[in-house]
């Protein structure tokens, strides 16, 4: 048996015809949202913006108007904080939009998304590592607004103390920010892969498919 | 193009869309998902569609794009197909068991075929030209027939393998 034959069967089931959606049905498909990897990814991408820019936007409001405005270094902090966050979302969108290209051939499709959703993810890993240390720093640099003097022995060791404390402060600083940088490395790297690897990797192996000869 | 106008168009090639969710998609529910998706795709394509190629090759590129590598769903159901529906469907109007018992064989060995494969062999069925097959996978006329010829080996070991239980 070969193709030939089932090629004969196929016309059969053409001519045979398939099941035709009312027009109303097309029509409310047409309104419905996309569920595409690529949409979702989109759609996570605005809710997180919406989100981070709300959340930041109130806390540095807050700021602004509370304490007769003796805190708008803080509030400048946050606003910064936000903008950082709208530009790191804003390349993520951009990322995913070059991802898709549905009118393309097949291989170039496919080669597009894997180079994309590489770059994507190369670019989550990176900004995912990098934001855990910044946060630290952006805490302590908040304590030690607050506490000008230090506190906790060696952790926030005040400005004017001994050398000894101060270089102590900055070792406890320097091993534990390497090690929480690690650990979001890491922690990133599972979670990426948990989110897109079996995608990437099917992507790739179908790819690889076409390529061979 | 208007909404009245592509609805027109979805109809008059409903066909080529039902037979790629059914190769691609295992349940009646996962075949009303891909199909919807599909749908969508062509809409949000259709208004950068400038004619280069013909109107069913685009709806060919659309249509397996969406479903090979833009449908996560179909990560959960690509070792299947519903072509046992059909084949069902077929063998009510066939009168000869022989007939049947070589489509029902020939549906199985489809199965086992991987997402390229099932793409190769619905453009095979289809009728299309290795040009045509070439404009829509984007993959040389040359590999097209060593894949083709590989496929049809390989569909002959499947239902060889099915037949004799193997």
């Amino acid at each position: 048996m070969d193709l030939d034959v089932l090629k004969e069967l196929w016309r059969d089931v053409e001519h045979k015809g398939s099941e035709q959606p009312a027009n109303a049905e097309i029509i409310g498909m047409l309104k419905k949202s996309s569920q595409s990897p690529v949409a979702k990814m989109k759609r996570n991408v605005l809710i997180e913006t919406v989100f981070i820019v709300v959340l930041f936007g109130v806390v540095a409001i807050y700021y602004f108007i509370a304490f007769n405005g003796r805190f708008n270094s803080i509030a400048w902090l946050y606003t910064g904080l936000a903008i950082l966050f709208v530009l790191y979302y804003y390349r993520k969108w951009k990322l995913l939009e070059g991802m898709q290209c549905v009118a393309c051939q097949v291989k170039s499709n496919l080669q597009r998304q894997v180079q994309s959703l590489e770059r994507y993810i190369r670019f989550y890993l990176l900004a995912g590592t990098v934001v855990v240390p910044l946060i630290f720093l952006f805490l302590g640099f908040l304590f030690y607004y607050k506490f000008p003097t230090g506190a906790f022995y060696f952790i926030f060791p005040a400005v004017n103390k001994s050398t000894g404390a101060v270089i102590a402060g900055w070792m406890f600083w320097v091993i534990s920010l390497s090690l929480v940088s690690m650990l979001s490395y890491y922690g990133n790297r599972y979670f990426i892969n948990r989110l897109y690897g079996r995608h990437i990797r099917q992507l790739r192996q179908i790819l690889n498919q076409m390529e061979e000869e | 193009m208007t909404q009245a106008g592509f609805v027109q168009l979805i109809r008059e090639h409903n066909g080529l869309i039902q037979k790629v969710c059914n190769l691609y998609a295992a349940t009646s529910e996962d075949r009303q998902d891909l199909y919807q998706e599909i749908i969508i795709q062509l809409w949000r394509a259709y208004p950068k569609f400038r004619g280069d190629s013909k109107l069913s090759t685009w709806m060919y590129r659309v249509a397996l794009n969406t479903a090979i590598s833009d449908y996560r769903k179909q990560q959960r159901i690509v070792p299947t197909t519903d072509l046992e529906h059909i084949s069902s469907e077929i063998a009510a109007q066939e009168s000869g068991e022989d007939r049947d018992e070589r489509l029902k064989l020939m549906y199985v060995a489809i199965r086992n075929l991987s997402e390229l494969e099932k793409a190769l062999v619905m453009l095979y069925l289809e009728d299309k030209t290795y040009d045509e097959m070439e404009d829509i996978l984007g993959i040389n006329q040359n590999n097209l027939r060593v894949k083709m010829n590989r496929i049809k080996e390989k569909l002959r070991q499947l239902t060889k393998a099915e037949k004799y239980g193997s």
